[in-house]
C-alpha cells in the first residue's frame, strides 16, 4: 500500500488541520502545508511513512504579490511516488524553517531563496551569498517590482 | 595564404648578399600582430564559436594565434559570452595581470551590451567595456568563426598602426 494515491490521503490523516489538499492529480500530488508545521511534516515524509521521500529534487519561491510562496519537490527513489509540498508565507516578513537537516540538498536552494526573494530561513548552517555577488546591497532581484542600478524593465509593445 | 601580410622592408641586393631596410616600429608591429595568443575567456556559447575557431577546421593557429590559459603569456583577451556582475571583478582582475600592450575583443552580443539579458536582467553586466577597455567588438549570437576572423584581423590591421611612443601608455577604464 504504498501508491501514489494514497500519498495525500495518509499525509492528511496524520496532519489533519496542518495540511490541506491542493489537487488530486495522481501523477503528481500537492498539498499545502502552515509554515509552523513544515519540519513535522518532512520529518514524517522523509523517516515515517511507508512511501520514504528521499529526494528532493527541487526547492523554490514564487512571488504571487498577495503572497509568497515555497515549493518542495520531493521524490521516492524507492517506492517511485512524487509530491508537492507548498507554503504559504506573507508578502511582509516571510520566515520559513530550514529543512537542512532532514533534506542535505536544501541547502543552496534555501540559501538561492533567501536572497532572491528575501525569505528569511531560520537555523540555517551557512548563510552566506550564493548567486548574488558578494558586495550586493540591492535587496531581493526575484521579487515583484524590484528595481536596481542598472536594471532596464523591457518597453511595453 | 596571404592572410599575415609579409613584412613591410626594402631589399637591396649588394654583391655577396643583400641589404634589408625597415623601420624597428613595423617589425615589431608586424611580429606582435602575427602572433597574438589569445586568453580564453569563455562565459557562455560564444566560447563554443571561439574553441570551434581555434580547432582544425577553421584553424586559428594559421594566423599565429595561440590560445594560452595564463593572462600572462597573453596578449589579447577574447571575452566570449555573458558577464555577470559575479564574474565583473574576476575578469577585471585578469585583464590586470596581462601585460602590456594588451588588446581585448568582444565577442557577441552579450559582451557588447548585455544581448538578450539587456531587459529585465539582475545580473548581466550590460557591456564588457563597463569594466575593462574594448578593441574590438564582434557583433552576433552567437558569431561564426568567420566573423570572430574578421574581428581579429581588424585587431591586427590596428595593432599594426601603432606607434612606438604609445607602448608604453597604460589605458585605464573609466
Amino acid at each position: 500500500m504504498s501508491s501514489q494515491s494514497d500519498v495525500v490521503p495518509s499525509i492528511l490523516k496524520a496532519f489533519s488541520g496542518k495540511v490541506s489538499e491542493l489537487e488530486l492529480n495522481p501523477p503528481q500530488s500537492a498539498i499545502l502545508v502552515d509554515a509552523a508545521a513544515i519540519r513535522d511534516v518532512f520529518e514524517y515524509l522523509r523517516k515515517d511513512t511507508e512511501f520514504k521521500f528521499d529526494y528532493l529534487s527541487c526547492l523554490s519561491g514564487v512571488d504571487a504579490v498577495e503572497h509568497l510562496e515555497v515549493v518542495y519537490h520531493i521524490f521516492s527513489t524507492e517506492t517511485k511516488c512524487k509530491l508537492t509540498v507548498k507554503v504559504k508565507l506573507p508578502p511582509e516578513n516571510p520566515e520559513i524553517d530550514s529543512i537542512c537537516d532532514i533534506y542535505k540538498a536544501a541547502n543552496w536552494y534555501e540559501r538561492e531563496l533567501s536572497e532572491l526573494y528575501g525569505i528569511k530561513v531560520n537555523v540555517h548552517p551557512d548563510m552566506r551569498l550564493l548567486l548574488l555577488p558578494d558586495d550586493w546591497d540591492q535587496g531581493h532581484p526575484m521579487r515583484k517590482g524590484w528595481t536596481g542600478d542598472d536594471f532596464v524593465v523591457m518597453p511595453e509593445k | 595564404m596571404g592572410i599575415v601580410s609579409k613584412l613591410p622592408v626594402y631589399m637591396e641586393n649588394v654583391p655577396g648578399g643583400g641589404l634589408v631596410t625597415t623601420r624597428l616600429e613595423q617589425v615589431l608591429n608586424w611580429s606582435r600582430a602575427s602572433s597574438l595568443w589569445y586568453m580564453l575567456f569563455g562565459l557562455a556559447c560564444c566560447a563554443i564559436e571561439m574553441m570551434c575557431t581555434g580547432a582544425s577546421r577553421f584553424d586559428f593557429d594559421r594566423f599565429g594565434m595561440i590560445y594560452r590559459a595564463s593572462p600572462r603569456q597573453s596578449d589579447l583577451m577574447l571575452v566570449t559570452g555573458t558577464l555577470t556582475h559575479k564574474m565583473a571583478p574576476r575578469i577585471k582582475l585578469l585583464y590586470d595581470q596581462m601585460s602590456s600592450p594588451k588588446y581585448v575583443l568582444a565577442m557577441g552580443g552579450c559582451a557588447t551590451r548585455g544581448g538578450p539579458f539587456y531587459y529585465d536582467s539582475y545580473s548581466v553586466v550590460k557591456g564588457v567595456d563597463l569594466i575593462i577597455p574594448v578593441d574590438i567588438y564582434v557583433p552576433g549570437c552567437p558569431p561564426r568563426p568567420e566573423s570572430l576572423m574578421e574581428g581579429c584581423m581588424k585587431l591586427m590591421e590596428k595593432v599594426k598602426q601603432e606607434k612606438l611612443v604609445d607602448w608604453s601608455r597604460d589605458v585605464k577604464p573609466e
